[in-house]
């Protein structure tokens, strides 16, 4: 006699597929529905629209240029900060230390970023590229401080003393055995911070100027234009350049560090 | 101490560490000669790993000195000490191939050369290359050099992380239990790779485990530490033959530890019979350890000295294991021949067969304060106690009570005593077992108990308030 498992472990799978369908697949489809069916038949008419229209080149790539300098200065501030914090001895004080970083995020996000307007306001600092760059690098710094905090503190400490014992110095080790070590942590931190930075929608609203016009305020025209076909071309095209991202700070990581792995 | 003749490598002058308030290493000296194969052997916890690790420069002691072929290396830290490890763990690089870990240490190495204006050079990629492949031919994993670590077994991987020590060309090794992560065959393999490595290289080897036989099997000196003292040094043989206190007796292979009196000199009385043997210097009567191996009791002998009933015999392959009891001493002996159980044996050992030690402590003397009328404090719990006649105390006076190792009872469930602690040190002696107890407030008590437990036990001890004696602290 045949029997139905419904004890099979795959049901678990199910919540998970049912889950992903909605709010993963279906959408997709929506999405590329708007961007090809716009008018009812299917058409090129919009993502040839976007690809000829040079400012939107210059949009994309603005945005890239912007998301890119955050990131890469949030590594700068965000690993110097997250290996101080891991070195230091007391546990406690380490949660304490990375709380108060982290503690701002509790507030939303619009909020602070308004606050931060004021405050440049007050400090007589213009809109613009810098004011900027320098509110993502400040609302996505804990992004990147926390997979860098996980990682290095996930060394082992045999590492770094196989390192000294076979004679290396501190600052030898660092290079050759914490920095490889601690590379997927640089990457996932990039592209936490990378990824939102890119598509900022109200950062470069409340922030930025005219000459800082990114995709996410491009995405936000076009709806208030009630332009669903345009808006989905570029929430396509903002998912592909997302997908290339993860792509290269993968092939960089497996550069990094010759074990398999990475993330995402 | 065992008298050294060769040239010492490494001196240690009474080194002490203290983390967080307890002693781990407790006043160690020891002197290691050059080209020796030396084992630090200790139950964990001894302090052994401890020790190892300021050798290589990971901790610093407390107090005492390092010294290096003379130098003292107290304060130097590990990489400018030219000496390497071999870790538990092995540690090996995961982001580094075989090859990149072996040759880790040749990179950062300098060489003198006359002709570079700094008066030293990096080795070459050819020097590199050569020396790595050397090494890897010498734990016999020629052409391993391009492999991921991850796709070593445990076995290669312990030679891997030799390998990447050894090519280094240290003045010393140390090994901190590298063998304890491997089955017991591949670990049979590596003891004796060990031994040829050692032979090889010529250089000194100081080699950390918990295991006695591998101490036994592997090393020229063995080092026996517990509770962070140095109990013995001493070649294997010589510490398995003339074991200097019961621990260290029990510890190093089987042996019956019995309760005796020392009569006078070269005499002594235990079983009720009274022996010859070759140990002197103890006060008339003074009660002792006496240290018999099993294969020194002779059956059968032409002089019999003392007898007993056969309880049990089994065959070991080579020799039979037999129990004799006499009264209720279960005495163990091996012996070629084996006896119908039940069957009466006269027995006799040679006095170079019998080693007197003295009695470490005979009852405990516990530090405590009064915490009210006639009750003081034993691991944060109140006992009562009889004060002796003309007696006085009062609250918070220090004190030492008196509790004789017999007098305290040891019950499975730790609610049934009054107070519990865990069992850690036993040691066999014959008619019962000694167990040391550390109570929750880390002081200890020793305890004499006719049932066989567990390390790590957990129990609950009662004491009679009329076996507990009571005398102010002198010294206050």
């Amino acid at each position: 006699m045949k029997k139905i498992n419904l004890n099979s472990r795959s049901l678990f799978a199910l919540p998970y597929v049912i889950y992903m369908t909605i709010f993963v697949v279906i959408p997709l489809f929506m999405l590329l529905g708007y961007a090809f069916f716009g008018d009812g038949s299917f058409s090129f008419a919009e993502v040839s629209a976007f690809f000829t229209d040079s400012s939107q080149w210059a949009t994309v790539g603005r945005s890239l240029r912007i998301a890119l300098t955050a990131a890469l200065a949030c590594i700068l501030i965000g690993y110097p900060l997250a290996y101080a914090i891991a070195k230091i001895k007391s546990q406690t004080v380490q949660y304490m230390v990375l709380m108060g970083l982290v503690a701002p995020m509790w507030i939303n996000g619009l909020l602070r970023t308004i606050a931060l307007k004021d405050l440049a306001t007050l400090m007589g600092v213009p809109n613009g590229e810098t004011l900027l760059t320098l509110g993502l690098i400040i609302d996505y710094l804990p992004f990147m401080l926390m997979p860098i905090y996980l990682v290095i503190t996930g060394i082992p400490k045999s590492y770094t003393e196989v390192s000294a014992d076979l004679g290396a110095s501190p600052f030898i080790t660092f290079f050759k055995v914490t920095l490889p070590l601690s590379m997927s942590g640089i990457i996932s931190g990039f592209l936490m911070v990378f990824t939102p930075a890119v598509s900022t929608y109200y950062m470069s609203e409340y922030l930025g100027n005219q000459s800082t016009f990114m995709i996410g305020e491009q995405l936000n025209t076009m709806f208030t234009k009630d332009n669903k076909s345009g808006a989905a071309v570029i929430a396509l095209v903002l998912l592909v350049l997302v997908g290339i991202s993860v792509f290269l700070a993968n092939q960089v990581s497996r550069i990094g560090n010759n074990k398999k792995g990475g993330i995402a | 101490m065992a008298k050294f003749t060769g040239e010492k490598i490494i001196e240690l002058k009474n080194i002490v560490k203290i983390y967080d308030k307890e002693k781990v290493v407790d006043d160690v000296s020891l002197s290691i000669k050059k080209g020796d194969f030396v084992t630090i052997l200790g139950p964990s916890g001894c302090g052994k790993t401890t020790l190892l690790r300021m050798i290589a420069g990971f901790e610093k002691p407390t107090e005492g000195t390092i010294y290096l072929e003379g130098v003292d290396v107290t304060n130097i830290p590990p990489y400018k000490r030219n000496i390497n490890t071999v870790f538990q763990k092995y540690a090996l690089f995961p982001h580094l191939n075989v090859f990149n870990n072996i040759a880790y240490g040749l990179k950062l190495k300098t060489v003198p050369d006359a002709n570079s204006k700094k008066g030293y050079r990096l080795l070459s990629q050819q020097e590199i290359t050569d020396k790595v492949n050397r090494a890897l031919k010498m734990v016999d994993l020629e052409d391993y050099g391009h492999r991921d670590i991850d796709s070593l077994s445990g076995g290669q991987q312990q030679r891997i992380a030799i390998a990447r020590a050894i090519v280094n060309e240290p003045k010393v090794l140390l090994l901190d239990e590298p063998l304890s992560a491997l089955d017991l065959k591949m670990r049979k393999e590596m003891q004796i790779e060990l031994r040829r490595l050692h032979k090889e290289l010529g250089i000194t080897f100081i080699f950390v485990t918990h295991d006695q036989e591998e101490a036994m099997t592997m090393s020229d000196t063995i080092v026996v530490m517990h509770d962070g003292e140095i109990q013995q040094v001493g070649t294997p043989k010589k510490i398995y033959d003339e074991p200097q206190n019961a621990y260290t007796a029990d510890f190093i292979g089987e042996s019956n530890i019995i309760s005796g009196k020392m009569i006078r000199d070269k005499v002594v009385e235990f079983f009720g019979y009274k022996f010859p043997c070759l140990d002197k210097g103890f006060k008339a009567n003074e009660p002792v350890d006496v240290v018999v191996r099993p294969e020194d009791v002779e059956i059968n002998p032409t002089k019999p000295q003392f007898e007993g009933v056969v309880m049990n015999s089994v065959f070991k392959g080579t020799f039979y294991d037999l129990t004799i009891v006499l009264d209720d001493y279960e005495l163990s002996v091996k012996d070629t021949k084996t006896y119908p159980i039940g069957e009466k044996v006269k027995m006799a050992i040679e006095p170079d067969g019998i080693h007197v030690m003295p009695k470490e402590a005979l009852t405990n003397e516990y530090k405590t304060v009064i915490t009210g009328e006639n009750t003081i404090s034993i691991g944060d719990t109140d006992f009562e106690f009889t004060p002796a006649k003309g007696e006085t105390f009062a609250k918070g006076d220090q004190v030492i009570a008196t509790i004789n190792f017999d007098k305290i009872e040891l019950t499975d469930d730790e609610n049934e005593g009054q107070i519990s602690g865990n069992i850690t040190d036993m040691i066999y002696k014959g008619k019962y077992y000694q167990v040391k107890i550390w109570l929750d407030n880390d002081t200890a008590l020793i305890v004499d108990t006719p049932y066989d437990w567990d390390a790590d036990d957990r129990v609950g001890l009662i004491i009679k308030k009329e076996d507990i004696k009571v005398r102010h602290d002198e010294k206050d």
